[in-house]
């Protein structure tokens, strides 16, 4: 376990390094602390199961990207034209997604994509649902189809092999 | 270039007014947070494009792209805290029998 903490804070720290560009002792110094810090609060989150592919997500994520951009922009616009509509046409509920078959990873992109996609934010997380806001009955219905779950199952990689 | 780099910063700045507008006009808490999503997601992404359109310093460009990339996590991180801890002081102040106080000033 130390030997990961240690290759998280030595990344951090040619990130520190990459980014300040400077390389006095001091700032250095400060690098080398806020990795260690920062790998050790990670290590105690304690994200990664072992039984998570983290390279499998990785590599995949290209592929849910350009169509989760194109669903930000498309509510983007939904949410703004309701905003500037003069009788604000929205009817806010609240609703539960199930997250079945997601682990803890996948759990967490589907939790901040619904957040990250304006008109319909997460207020809960539990082991199995979702509980989300919604601005409109609309985009409530559309996230109960349950697309953007099934592209996010497909990123952790289960679904191929059940 | 430095006119699609004008154009994504001015597109930018109507979606940064029209989520400040939303925040105005929506009724309640919960629908406001929708509106400050807006100036969250589509305003800063046009405009950071914008930005690094507008830079010449491959450097400059990497820094620029990390902060959209720590947005997209450090943003909905917020508003998960904001309305969980609005949930959760509307169910104490539910099970609180004694005060009643209004829901909001």
């Amino acid at each position: 376990m130390l030997i990961r903490i240690l290759i998280a804070a030595s990344l951090l720290l040619l990130l520190w390094v990459l980014l300040s560009g400077h390389l006095g002792i001091l700032l250095l110094s400060l690098g080398i602390a806020s990795g260690l810090l920062v790998a050790w609060l990670i290590h105690r989150l304690a994200l990664q199961k072992p039984n998570f592919n983290t390279l499998y997500f990785s590599l995949n994520l290209p592929r849910f990207l350009p169509w989760f951009f194109l669903e930000v922009v498309r509510s983007n616009l939904d949410v703004s034209w309701r905003i500037l509509h003069p009788k604000l046409p929205i009817s806010p509920n609240t609703s539960t997604v199930s997250t079945s078959k997601l682990n803890d990873v996948a759990t967490t992109t589907y939790a901040n994509c619904i957040t990250l996609t304006p008109g319909t934010y997460t207020l809960n997380v539990d082991d199995q649902t979702i509980e989300v806001h919604s601005l409109t009955q609309e985009t409530a219905e559309k996230l109960q189809q349950g697309k953007m779950k099934e592209r996010i199952s497909v990123l952790q990689g289960r679904l191929n092999t059940s | 270039m430095f006119v699609v780099s004008w154009i994504l910063l001015v597109l930018g700045s109507v979606f940064c007014l029209i989520g400040t507008l939303g925040l105005m006009r929506l009724p309640d808490f919960y629908t406001r947070v929708h509106a400050a999503s807006i100036i969250d997601s589509l305003g800063a992404i046009l405009i950071l494009l914008g930005l690094i359109t507008q830079s010449q310093d491959p450097l400059v460009i990497i820094k620029l792209i990390l902060i959209l990339l720590f947005m997209m996590l450090t943003g909905p991180t917020a508003v998960h805290a904001l309305a969980h801890t609005a949930v959760l002081s509307e169910k104490n102040r539910a099970s609180d029998q004694n005060s009643k106080h209004p829901q909001e000033p």
